[in-house]
């Protein structure tokens, strides 16, 4: 392929960013409406077949679609840059992950300082990453 | 021999990342997206690389059912500062000031916001 421009292999980075954490935001919402490993541990086949057409295997589904979505998208950021560069930046996803669980119903994620000093951190982090790429390339 | 999942897990997740960026290689050559894929689709290198993803999440979620998720977090952000490593050793990646400071900040923020 054409050499992308890396503007455009940025964009993927972040569309993979965002794919990742809608995903595993829609694993954590599954999860809680299918408890379906605990069924299947206590013997009880019968209600882990019942589950199976329940609206969390749905989701289930849906997010590991998004997954793999978000990994084509990520494999071509990487034929453009190092993975050195390009792998610290899905951190980013753990910020959006933890905004989603507080933001979405259902999801009794709390808000907390401590968490918020994290998310600082990593904003720093990312930051100076992107800081010295745009130093190395002029 | 819960730590060695969690090791294991670790590593196994940087081989993953190491082994997509081998199949990224694979585009080099198409001008259209759908030829792209499918030579991505037969690349060794992509189905090495969800192996290494799959067996990484597998050894996760055993080392996760017995060490506790405070202890377990923070050690799977290491997992930024060994793609670093195996990036450098393997694809022979240069890694700036910047990236290392960078990635041990990110390890930090990480650390904290996963046992926060």
């Amino acid at each position: 392929m054409k050499e992308m421009s890396s503007r455009t292999a940025t964009g993927l980075v972040l569309l993979s960013v965002i794919l990742t954490s809608c995903a595993q935001l829609l694993f954590r919402i599954s999860m809680q409406g299918l408890p379906l490993l605990e069924s299947l541990a206590s013997g009880d086949v019968a209600s882990a077949f019942s589950l199976v057409t329940s609206s969390g295997l749905v989701m289930l589904a849906f997010g590991i679609a998004l997954y793999a979505a978000s990994m084509l998208s990520w494999i071509f950021a990487l034929s453009r840059f190092e993975v050195s560069l390009a792998y610290p930046l899905l951190s980013i996803s753990y910020v959006l992950v933890y905004v989603g669980a507080i933001a979405l119903p259902g999801l009794d994620e709390t808000a907390s300082l401590l968490k918020m000093i994290g998310i600082a951190v990593i904003a720093i982090g990312v930051a100076v990453i992107s800081l010295g790429e745009r130093r190395s390339s002029t | 021999l819960n730590y060695f999942f969690l090791f294991s897990a670790i590593v196994l997740i940087a081989f993953g990342q190491i082994t997509q960026k081998r199949a990224s290689e694979v585009f080099s050559g198409f001008d259209r997206v759908i030829p792209a894929m499918n030579a991505l689709l037969r690349s060794g290198y992509f189905w090495l690389s969800v192996l290494f993803l799959a067996t990484g999440l597998a050894a996760w979620l055993i080392a996760l059912s017995s060490i506790e998720v405070s202890k377990a977090y923070p050690l799977l952000s290491l997992s930024f500062a060994v793609t670093a490593l195996l990036s450098r050793w393997l694809l022979h990646e240069k890694i700036s000031g910047f990236r290392w400071l960078g990635i041990a900040s990110i390890t930090l923020g990480a650390t904290i916001m996963l046992i926060a």
